[in-house]
């Protein structure tokens, strides 16, 4: 990678990562939220705070990464865990909403 | 002898993931952009998700029974569509651009505006008709 980053996409693409993290901060709160009025609200908060840890370490590390514009992980490593804690997310908020 | 034509997927790879072994490695901002694009539909499952839950916890109850979570399991439902369609963008896109082909067509685009424009006519219907 060439030292002067034209059109800055490491620094958008860590922005992007911050976003897609707060994003996820919010989604979690209202379902742990929901989640407080059931019997497993235990359980399904402890899910929910799971999966967005794993969204949180992903995004802080891969915006870190890229703000120092090292590339060492593939996007690979990043995508994946990211869509497998929304599938959870999204598995705990049809339980919450039902 | 005529060339092959390039298969869907080179033999020993996996259509639900990206492998770096397949074609060339492309220009390092092909591949951070189609991740922020990745990273959009992530976002807006995620607020599909965030309003789904916040119909059926935060909204009170329409007139018609039932109303509140059908609108909240159809936006949870949208959220699962794009997530998992996001996904299989990231992974056709990034191959493609492995592999020099052109960029593969969007369907996710107009099924996401489909999908908004009927869970937003569902919720102004409910509300105009309380």
């Amino acid at each position: 990678m060439s030292e002067r980053d034209e059109g800055m996409a490491n620094e958008r693409t860590a922005l992007a990562w911050w976003r897609t993290a707060l994003a996820a901060v919010v989604a979690a709160g209202l379902i742990v939220r929901g989640a407080a009025g059931t019997v497993e609200a235990v359980v399904l908060g402890a899910i929910a705070a799971a999966a967005l840890a794993v969204v949180l370490v992903v995004a802080l590390g891969r915006a870190r990464a890229l703000t120092a514009q090292n590339r060492a992980a593939p996007a690979a490593l990043t995508t994946v865990p990211v869509a497998a804690a929304l599938l959870v997310l999204q598995v705990v908020a049809l339980i919450v909403v039902l | 002898m005529a060339p092959a034509l390039p298969s869907p997927c080179v033999p020993g790879t996996r259509w639900w993931r990206d492998d770096p072994a397949e074609g060339t490695e492309p220009d390092y901002r092909f591949t951070l952009a189609n991740e922020r694009t990745f990273l959009a539909w992530i976002r807006t499952s995620l607020g599909l998700l965030a309003g789904g839950v916040a119909v059926r916890q935060l909204v009170e109850p329409f007139g018609v029974t039932g109303s509140r979570t059908a609108l909240a399991l159809l936006a949870i439902g949208a959220s699962v569509v794009l997530a998992a369609g996001g996904y299989v963008r990231w992974v056709t896109v990034q191959r493609a651009v492995r592999r020099g082909e052109p960029l593969p067509a969007a369907p996710l685009v107009p099924l996401s505006a489909l999908v908004l424009v009927v869970i937003g006519v569902t919720a102004f219907v409910l509300v105009v008709t309380e």
